[in-house]
Parts: structure tokens; C-alpha cells; sequence
């Protein structure tokens, strides 16, 4: 039995009447990782919160969405509510503005642990202390108690990490994870979300533009283009036969960029390819 | 040639209680000729952006100098069409409420020149690869390429000696990153500029950039030029390249 069944997901803007994603179908297994990938406004976005129930009023949506064959959306907010967090977590792009700023970390932190598991402050602390060191994360107390501005953009999606280690949800929506890090903490980052799968065997949604990542963890590979799901499969068939044209442009552009660096690399020991 | 000497800049850090202030740039010296291509590398809270904004002049060092051709950046006179700059955040640099064309003229305007401004407009447009229809379009009308676009033509309008990329490919698509870097080489030839590339992004930096200069805590690591990449020894540039994630 897959754990997500997504069964002609549509979804459209109420006023313009703009369809935003077209039927889209795909399953998701226990413990696997699926990657979309797409240029941006190729709807990727907007399918990930889709699942989560997470779209703007303005946008419409149908189709089934099946988690453990309990159907999604004859939920109430309040029941849809409960699952986000603790069987769906959404890692968001960007660190800096998925924390409230105007309170310490710790605060939201605690807050999400007691609503969802009802622990009490001591708990949800020394878990979290835990959760932050698995992500290298030193002086967690230290980091709890600042405010995001004070801390950078790895740290906060490391924290975003961390807080979904100790939720440990079924599955885990990361929308662009790497894409506003640098190379040291994208590595980092990666890092973490393989060790999350093993350990926990969680299920990943992974949503990139970076097919250098998605090839790095990905299982399966859904390509998206302004909303329409062009081609999916495992992921080093993909990568190896892309049977449509947008695919085969990606992964050209993409090598286009690092052959050169390759390339140069080779002379070397430093990268083994 | 634009010449960097022993620059040093800190910034304010005012508590409660008591003020501290944090170094961000320590003894940074390099030097950038014209016609080269230059990547400045490092992680983000380095001083990569800091050091931008010395080099284009709107912020002052404590200790140090910058000189363009000779003369120093601070002047306005000096760095006049000289040195543009193309910024990351391609949404927030146009301003919203003028059109492309507008955009493009203001720097035109500010030097007075006397030529005849719609047929500059229509030819920076095609050079940069976009329509001379797109001339009356907003900001929020273009996509992130098209946007990053209009201010490159922008930074060309006035034919600088150089000009600075300050993470400008970061945020676009990695297909849309490759045709702006093509473009971009194909203007470095065609204008013989020096660019000044800085990005964490270490292989498009690569793909474009004659030397590199690894940037760490607000010093310089090693300057090393593109084709000895693989020589690097420090050691942290020797990280960087190791976590690397490869196609």
C-alpha cells in the first residue's frame, strides 16, 4: 500500500480561472524519495502545498489525495491541521522568513512540539537539543534563545531540519531546500535529510531545480513544465534515458555548467566523480 | 585596473549596553585588469557583498584604498560610468514604477550623452537577447531571466570598465543561469569589460571566470587562476571543493 496516492490533482486560480497544475498523478511509497523538478513557475510550489492543503484561498483545487487511504480532503481544517506537523513537515526555501521575527526561535519551536505531541518544555528542550546537535548544530540552548535575524540562512533551514527530526513525520515536503545556501551548508543539508531517511524512515518530497541534488537522493523523478507532468521515473533510468525533449534540455544545460568544472577537476584527487 | 589595497572595514554592532565592533573585512588586497574576469568566492556572512559595496564605492573602508585607473573610487567624478553593478535581487532593483526603457535611460541620462537614446535602447535590448518591444513593459511584468536581463543591459548602457555581479545568477534557474552566462561572455568580447563575479555558486564561477579569489571570515585565501583549480592549498578552499555536490 503506497503511503500518498495523489490521484488527478488539478488545481486552478478561482478568479482567472487559470489552471496552475494539470491532472497530475503520482504515489508515494514508504520510506522513498520523490523529486519534482522543473523551472521556476512550473507549478512545483504549488503541488507540494497543494498536499499539505496549504494554497491560498484564491487557488482551487480537486482530485484525490489519499494518505494512508484516508482521503485528505473531506478533513476539516481543524483534523488537516493536526496532520501537518506531525505526519507532513514542509522544510521551506527560505530560512529567513519561515520563523516568526518577532520571538526567540525557541518559542516557536516549543510551541509546535506542544501542539502536535504535547510535550512539556523540559521535553520538547531536551529534545530539541538533541534534534540541533544531529544536524551540527553546537550551543543549541545558545541558538534557541536568538532571534532569526541573528542567525544565517543555513543555520535557520538546519533548525527547520532539526524541528522535523524531533516531529518525526511520515513524510517530508522540502520545497528548494539548498537553493538559498551555499555550497558548504547545501552538502550539510543534503547530509541530513539522507540520515533522516535512514534512521527514521521517512518518506521525502523533494522539490529542487538543481538536478545535481535531486540525482544525489532521489529514488524517483516526476519533471514538471508549466504544470503538466512530462516524464516520470527512477531516477538513473531518467537521468541516463530522458525520453522527452525538456528533459534531455535540463540535464544539458546542467552538465553544460559543471563539465567545465569537471573538467578541470580531473587532473585532481579532490573530486571523485 | 581596478586595485585593491589592504582594505579593512568593521561595522558598528550597537548593544544595550555597551557598542562592539565586528570586523568584516581584514587586509583584503587584490587587483582586477581590464578585460578579466574575476570570481570572488565564499560562504554566505563572509564579506563577499561587503566587499561589493567598497568596490562600487557607495560605502567607505576604514584603512585602505581602492583605485580605478589609477584614481580613487570614492571620488563620484572617478567612478562616473565607470563601474556598474548588477544585484541579486532582480524583483527589487528596477524601480516598479518605471518602464524597462526608463530603466535603462537612467544611468544614460545622468551622463548627458547626446546621442539618440531610442536607437541606443532598441540596440541594448537585442544585445542582451530580449525583444525592442519589451521596452514598454514593467518590472512585474518580466520573469526573473528577463528582469536580470534588462539590468544587465542596464549596467552595459554606459560602457563601464567594469562591472560587478553581485550573486546575480543565484537565484534564476539553472537554465536560465547558463544562457545569461553565455551572454555575458559573449558582451565581455564583444565590450572587452572586466567582470567582478561574486557567488558562492564555485562552478559557475568556473564557467565563466578567467581567476578565482577564495574568500573566508573577511580574508583571502588563496587567488588562484581558473585553469590551476586543482592546485588549491588551503585548506579550506581544499573543503569547499570536496562538498561539492557533482552532476
Amino acid at each position: 500500500m503506497a503511503l500518498l496516492e495523489v490521484n488527478n490533482l488539478r488545481v486552478w486560480d478561482a478568479h482567472t480561472k487559470r489552471v496552475i497544475v494539470h491532472n497530475t498523478s503520482f504515489t508515494l511509497e514508504e520510506g522513498k524519495c520523490l523529486a519534482i523538478v522543473g523551472e521556476s513557475g512550473s507549478g512545483k510550489s504549488v503541488t507540494c502545498r497543494a498536499l499539505a492543503q496549504l494554497n491560498k484561498k484564491s487557488l482551487c483545487q480537486d482530485g484525490e489525495i489519499h494518505f494512508r487511504n484516508e482521503r485528505l480532503q473531506i478533513l476539516s481544517e481543524k483534523q488537516m491541521r493536526k496532520k501537518r506537523g506531525k505526519n507532513f513537515c514542509m522544510i521551506l526555501q527560505n530560512g529567513m522568513t519561515a520563523f516568526d521575527p518577532s520571538c526567540k526561535i525557541k518559542v516557536h519551536l516549543f510551541e509546535t512540539l506542544k501542539t502536535h505531541l504535547n510535550w512539556e518544555k523540559k521535553r520538547s528542550e531536551r529534545k530539541m537539543i538533541q534534534a540541533m546537535e544531529s544536524v551540527n548544530l553546537k550551543n543549541a540552548k545558545e541558538i534557541m534563545n536568538k532571534y532569526p535575524h541573528q542567525l544565517s540562512g543555513g543555520m535557520l533551514q538546519r533548525i527547520m531540519i532539526a524541528l522535523a527530526l524531533a516531529l518525526e513525520p511520515d513524510i517530508i515536503i522540502a520545497d528548494e531546500p539548498t537553493t538559498a545556501l551555499d555550497t558548504i551548508s547545501q552538502c550539510e543539508v543534503m547530509e541530513q535529510l539522507r540520515k533522516i531517511r535512514l534512521n527514521m524512515n521517512c518518506a521525502i518530497i523533494l522539490v529542487s531545480h538543481d538536478l545535481g541534488v535531486v540525482r544525489n537522493i532521489a529514488d524517483e523523478v516526476l519533471v514538471m513544465k508549466e504544470g503538466k507532468v512530462l516524464e516520470k521515473g527512477d531516477t538513473p533510468s531518467v537521468f541516463a534515458n530522458p525520453a522527452h525533449d525538456y528533459t534531455k534540455y535540463l540535464i544539458k544545460t546542467r552538465s553544460t555548467i559543471s563539465d567545465n568544472f569537471i573538467k578541470l577537476m580531473e587532473r585532481s584527487n579532490l573530486v571523485k566523480s | 585596473m581596478l586595485k585593491v589595497d589592504h582594505v579593512d572595514k568593521s561595522y558598528n554592532n550597537n548593544g544595550f549596553f555597551k557598542s562592539s565592533s565586528r570586523k568584516i573585512l581584514e587586509d583584503v588586497s587584490f587587483e582586477c585588469s581590464q578585460g578579466e574576469c574575476l570570481g570572488i568566492i565564499g560562504e554566505s556572512g563572509s564579506g563577499k557583498s561587503t566587499l561589493g559595496r567598497l568596490l562600487i564605492g557607495i560605502e567607505r573602508p576604514e584603512r585602505g584604498s581602492i583605485m580605478i585607473n589609477g584614481e580613487s573610487i570614492f571620488k563620484r567624478k572617478n567612478r562616473k560610468s565607470k563601474i556598474s553593478v548588477v544585484f541579486q535581487d532582480y524583483r527589487s532593483s528596477i524601480n516598479p514604477f518605471f518602464t524597462v526603457e526608463d530603466a535603462i535611460l537612467e544611468p544614460l541620462r545622468a551622463i548627458n550623452i547626446e546621442e539618440n537614446l531610442a536607437v541606443i535602447i532598441d540596440k541594448l535590448l537585442i544585445q542582451v537577447g530580449l525583444s525592442p518591444s519589451y521596452k514598454h513593459k514593467y518590472p512585474h511584468e518580466l520573469s526573473g531571466g528577463e528582469a536580470q536581463r534588462v539590468c544587465i543591459a542596464r549596467a552595459i548602457s554606459t560602457e563601464p570598465s567594469y562591472i560587478l555581479f553581485d550573486e546575480a545568477i543565484s537565484s534564476l534557474d539553472v537554465s536560465i543561469q547558463l544562457q545569461i552566462l553565455d551572454l555575458l561572455k559573449e558582451l565581455k568580447n564583444s565590450y572587452k569589460m572586466g567582470y567582478i563575479f561574486i557567488t558562492h555558486d564555485i562552478q559557475a564561477a568556473t564557467y565563466i571566470c578567467d581567476r578565482l579569489l577564495i574568500f573566508k571570515d573577511g580574508r583571502v585565501q588563496e587567488t588562484i587562476p581558473t585553469k590551476d583549480l586543482h592546485l588549491v592549498e588551503s585548506p579550506y578552499a581544499k573543503k569547499l571543493l570536496k562538498n561539492l555536490i557533482l552532476f
